[in-house]
């Protein structure tokens, strides 16, 4: 019996960190990305998150894409919608405020150049997270469907009795999870516009000399940035309850991811936040519930002192 | 002009002390300075505890006890971030860690907040020595993030340990000895004497030698270093007095409030409420984060009150903009944006600029006799490896006491990389550095300053506020521990480059050649026997480079060795005794500069195999 | 086609440039030498606005330049190839030059400018897929050089070239970079170290030292004149 129940739980963990892994890489790829190309530390990234949960609530709720979707194809549209909104918004921010503490000069000083944005952007955390109070109320919410409480079996396996139970709402998250992860990977390898964004990351100056407007880069990525980690925000929301402050849960997940990806590397923050999900998980096979958190605190510590360029460490000084 | 009055020897140490011992801080407009503060403080203090004698409310009795305790916060913060440049964003930490000690020791062991306190203050010590000490390695970006996550960090933890709500119990038989009144009024008090105790420890620091050290870390680290200075061992000390003022501010806000939880003292309100404070009323100022609790903990404490019911988080939102507004439109504060405003009038009075020594240098005649100077610095076989790339190679070359040597080289060279090699910026793959018989290679930069030798940097950056003697004296505080010494030390260098009655001006007043040569007065306040400049000339107009030199060839009469890389090459054969030519890292010619400037090794590393080939055809 | 007009440039009280001036006519070849610290690249960043003028104008085909944005003007047919080689690490040397490649005119020409780019430096050709961080010093300067060529410039500005390469290279460098000048009649404006070279490409040069110009005249007259080594080495 013991064997059976070890394996099972460990399977079950396996699954769900890979599956959280998945939601986790994502949204840490939407910071890294901005972190890439603008080197700002976007402390707001949290609130950009929930700013999806709640733009996918409204557009599958009230906005009628349940009436028209259904409750399966629904909640990953509304996810999709949720990011064209905060990429808006995300524009919006950036002309009024961001605009004015990053650029071509801020971008290439390493040094006391970035305190200005990281404060500016703890001041938008406040407002954003504080503003969704006032304007959502503090009662969590969920995009509750049927998948929600239904789940895939998968067993009995290996002839035990062990039985793997994979929540629908959550596998299918994490699956559109891992398109739109691959998605912006080509689109980033690819696409014209990925190419830019990637050579202002690498040389804003050079890139200058090309005749790219290196702060409308920077534009986009935060955009898009805040976009990407928007849609992983309205697939969350479709299993676990959100309130306005939810961004502070998540925030510290999405810096351990990247940093441990190695800053200024996107794709290295999707493997990032996909190992996370995987500890924290892994960790609840021997850790009591309350301390899983701050195992994540710790890990992030850890990383950050011992090895601070991650895994797939690029070298953030610029060229 | 100048030029006499640095050639004047300097003046003994006995003297220079008896001049300055009468004024403590180092000039008489600093004592009257610190005496304005001192009544500042003091009516302010009368003021407050007055209005607060005058209120009857509870709810306003309990807001004007916050806003001491944030304004504590804030000093504290400021004395560690607003000095050092370091922003904290987890001072949460120490003041979670002070309300808990607080709380624990009294619910756990019965002990009485009057002890709490006090060992809330010596927790927050030791937890900024034990957060400090791993966390300054890592540079910027990291460091934020790090700093950031401790009060989550704990957060969690404390949650797991089951103290998600500690309340201080009410004690019947002796409350006063548990620091429980039933005045309110009584806790305004506690709060504005933990806010003097602040102020008090941010004026110590603010203009001692503790201040201006950490100021010049905040400027230029480097340069810091170069100037004896030790970063790490300032950067904790004052993340140690930091920690132990907000630990206490907790620990108050413990008693005050009678209830501890986790979100409360560990969570990013209370953190990002420890800079905004400051950030707000201003960076590095004595007042700033006074200012700023006065107009913030009520605006957010009222807001909360009136709207919090149909606007729950107005708080938030308001720090929030608050925060951003600061960001965009004052970064330093609101003092000092009101202060440049009005000292506007001030400034423009910064009085007439120097009078420059237009007349070109003329190299003085060789000394007499044929002196066997001694060698003061020896440079044998010394390599610096970059990866892969060879940037040093076996160079070696002796200076001799009393001289002027240049070291000159094409683009790329590796002259720099010499100085930092010098310095102990970099390490040297072999090789040895002696001065004066005293094995350099392998010192870090500020062993290398107080051993005797100087060094400026290209990049100037002054503290822009405060007054040329003040930039000057940081220079003199890691050789001299006596602060009136130092100053006198300062007084003389600023002598020796002829800026003698300027002492007094505001950096920010200074032209460019004047700030030039408060750079050089500062490594001369460290009076070094050997005084590397890092192209001290560059930038210069015509006129200002031959004032500079004439100043240099001053202080090399008074026995101080310099070694200059220059690449204004007309006024460096002029000025060097001998050059020395550095070409890809090696050492290619060494001798007079018209012996050197013919020499068609060197002419071939400028301008190229084909001139020197074309030249003879 | 290009002139700078008595430009100023200061970078926090320390003067880069102290009035300098020149012209550079339609497919001239023009070099510039001086010391190092002379504002060389400073005078670039002006030309192509990545550094503000404190006074004084830059005037490409008789338009102020004051009013266009830097990432404007490479749309003008300025090409400028920095100091350092300064190429997209991360990015391959095909999409490197693709990035050189941002007006409509230039990536319609795009075909011919793969065919050119790749005759000229078949090195290149090689190694188009390979990261651009991980080449030679000499490669990344071709990768460079044929970046500012992929955006079909008028004037193509070269920002010492052959700093930090070995000689050989460096010969090979400035071959590519005389035959670009003879094949496409481009204006190029060449700064270098390597002042015989330099000079003897070029129709014209100018000396700088300390922010201005101390010297200008043709080939001929520049090689023979002491003056030139006296701004160098001071004697």
């Amino acid at each position: 019996m013991n064997t059976a129940v070890i394996i099972e739980n460990t399977l079950q963990a396996l699954y769900t960190g890979l599956i959280l892994g998945s939601l986790y890489g994502l949204m840490c790829v939407g910071l890294a990305l901005i972190f890439s190309v603008m080197r700002v530390i976007n402390f707001a990234q949290g609130e950009f998150l929930m700013l999806g949960m709640y733009a996918a609530f409204f557009a599958f709720t009230q906005a009628g894409i349940a009436a028209i979707l259904g409750p399966y194809a629904g909640p990953v549209v509304a996810a999709l919608i949720a990011g064209a909104v905060v990429f808006v918004v995300g524009v919006v921010l950036y002309e009024l405020l961001l605009r004015r503490v990053t650029g071509l000069e801020v971008a290439g000083a390493e040094g006391e150049g970035h305190y200005p944005q990281l404060t500016l952007t703890l001041g938008l955390s406040l407002m954003l997270s504080n503003g969704g109070l006032i304007l959502f109320g503090s009662m969590p919410e969920t995009l509750r469907t049927p998948m929600s409480s239904n789940a895939w079996e998968l067993g009995p396996l290996f002839g035990l009795d062990v039985t793997l139970y994979l929540n629908q709402a959550r596998t299918v998250a994490a699956v559109v999870a891992l398109c739109v992860a691959g998605a912006m990977a080509v689109f980033i390898a690819r696409a014209r516009i990925g190419k830019m964004l990637r050579a202002a990351a690498d040389n804003p100056e050079a890139a200058t000399y090309m005749g790219i407007h290196v702060g409308r880069q920077h534009r986009l990525a935060f955009a898009i940035g805040a976009a990407i980690t928007a849609i992983a925000g309205g697939l969350v929301a479709s299993y676990y309850p959100f309130q306005p402050y939810i961004g502070i849960e998540f925030v510290i997940v999405m810096y351990a991811g990247v940093v441990l990806g190695g800053m200024g590397s996107v794709g290295g923050a999707f493997w990032g936040g996909l190992a996370i999900g995987l500890v924290q998980q892994l960790s609840t096979l021997v850790l009591p519930q309350q301390l899983q958190n701050a195992a994540i605190f710790v890990a992030f510590l850890l990383i950050i002192l011992l090895r601070p360029q991650g895994l797939f460490g690029r070298n953030v000084e610029r060229v | 002009m100048s030029n006499a009055s640095s050639n004047r020897m300097a003046p003994n140490d006995a003297g220079a002390a008896r001049r300055d011992a009468a004024t403590s801080a180092g000039s008489a407009e600093s004592a009257a300075e610190l005496k304005r503060t001192v009544s500042i403080i003091a009516a302010g203090v009368v003021l407050y505890l007055g209005a607060t004698w005058l209120i009857s409310d509870r709810y306003y009795q309990l807001m004007f006890t916050i806003i001491p305790i944030w304004a504590t916060v804030g000093v504290a913060w400021n004395i560690f971030s607003g000095y050092s440049g370091l922003m904290s964003f987890g001072h949460a930490a120490f003041f979670g860690i002070g309300a808990y000690t607080v709380a624990l020791l009294l619910v756990n062991l019965g002990i009485s907040p009057w002890f709490g306190i006090v060992a809330a203050g010596l927790a927050g010590a030791v937890a900024g020595v034990v957060i400090g000490f791993p966390t300054f390695r890592l540079r910027g970006h990291y460091f934020a993030l790090a700093m950031l996550a401790y009060p989550l960090a704990l957060l969690y933890v404390f949650e797991w340990l089951g103290y998600q709500e500690v309340a201080l119990p009410m004690n019947r038989e002796a409350p006063a000895a548990y620091m429980q009144f039933a005045d309110q009024r009584v806790y305004v008090l506690l709060a504005v004497i933990l806010l003097v105790i602040a102020l008090a420890a941010n004026l110590a620091v603010a203009r001692s030698r503790f201040g201006l050290s950490l100021l010049a870390i905040k400027q230029n680290e480097p340069a810091a270093m170069g100037a004896g200075i030790n970063p790490r061992a300032w950067k904790l000390r004052a993340i140690t007095l930091s920690a132990a003022l907000t630990s206490m501010a907790g620990g108050l806000y413990a008693v005050v409030l009678l209830i501890v939880t986790p979100p409360t003292v560990f969570g990013m309100l209370a953190s990002a409420q420890a800079l905004i404070v400051t950030l707000f009323g201003g960076i590095a100022t004595i007042f700033g984060p006074v200012l700023g609790a006065l107009i913030l903990v009520p605006l957010g404490e009222t807001l909360h009150a009136e709207l919090g019911n149909r606007l729950p988080g107005i708080q938030g939102v308001v720090y929030g903009a608050a925060i951003i507004a600061v960001v965009l439109m004052a970064p330093e504060g609101i003092l000092p944006r009101l202060a440049r405003h009005w000292g506007r009038d001030r400034a423009a009075a910064g009085g007439a600029p120097l009078t420059l020594d237009a007349a070109p240098y003329v190299r003085p005649p060789p000394p007499p006799a044929a002196i066997e100077a001694k060698t003061l610095l020896d440079v044998r076989g010394v390599a610096v490896r970059f990866g892969g790339l060879q940037a040093l190679q076996n160079v070696a070359f002796a200076v001799r006491a009393g001289e002027i040597l240049g070291i000159i080289g094409p683009n790329g060279a590796g002259k720099t990389t010499l100085f930092n090699a010098l310095n102990g910026f970099i390490s040297t793959a072999s090789g040895s550095v002696k001065f004066e018989d005293q094995e350099l290679a392998g010192q870090p930069p500020f062993a290398v300053c107080r051993a005797g030798v100087g060094r400026t940097f290209q990049i100037v950056r002054p503290f822009a506020r405060l007054s040329v003697l003040h930039n000057v004296v940081v220079g003199a505080f890691p050789v001299e521990p006596d602060d009136a010494h130092a100053y006198g030390r300062a007084r003389e260098a600023i002598r020796r480059v002829g800026l003698a009655g300027r002492e007094g001006r505001i950096a920010s007043t200074l032209t460019t050649v004047e700030l030039r040569l408060m750079e050089l007065a500062r490594a001369l306040a460290a009076r070094p026997r050997l005084l590397l400049l890092d192209e001290i000339l560059a930038g210069l107009g015509s006129t200002e480079i031959e004032h500079v030199l004439k100043v240099i060839d001053g202080i090399r009469r008074e026995g101080v060795t310099v070694v200059v890389i220059e690449h204004t090459m007309h006024a460096m054969v002029r000025l060097a005794d001998r050059l020395l030519v550095l070409d890809h890292g090696v050492v290619l010619a060494e001798g007079e500069p018209k012996a050197v400037t013919s020499n068609p090794a060197v002419i071939e590393a400028y301008l190229g195999k084909r001139w020197v080939a074309r030249a003879d055809g | 086609m290009l002139t700078v007009e008595n430009a100023h440039v200061s970078y926090g009280g320390s003067r880069a440039l102290d009035g300098a001036e020149l012209t550079v006519g339609a497919s001239e070849f023009v070099a510039i030498v001086g010391p190092n610290g002379a504002g060389k690249t400073t005078l670039f960043r002006a030309i192509s606005g990545t550094v503000p003028l404190e006074s004084g104008r830059v005037l490409y085909d008789g338009r102020d330049l004051a009013s266009v944005a830097a990432h404007d003007r490479p749309a003008l047919g300025i090409a400028h190839v920095p100091e350092g080689r300064q190429v997209f690490p991360s990015l391959s040397v095909y999409e490197n030059l693709e990035m050189g490649a941002q007006s409509a005119e230039a990536r319609r020409d795009w075909k011919a400018t793969e065919e050119l780019v790749f005759t000229l430096f078949p090195r290149l050709a090689e190694r188009r897929t390979q990261a651009a961080g991980t080449l030679s010093g000499g490669e990344q300067q071709m990768v460079a050089i044929a970046r500012g060529l992929a955006s079909k410039p008028r004037l193509l500005m070269l920002d010492e070239p052959s700093m930090g390469l070995a000689p050989a290279i460096a010969d090979q460098i400035f071959e590519c970079v005389e035959r670009i000048h003879r094949e496409r009649s481009l204006a190029i404006l060449l700064v270098e170290q390597r002042v015989a070279e330099a000079i003897e490409a070029c129709d014209r040069g100018y000396v700088l030292e300390s922010g201005r110009i101390v010297l200008e005249g043709t080939h001929d007259s520049l090689m023979r004149d002491a003056r030139v080594k006296k701004a160098y080495l001071g004697l």
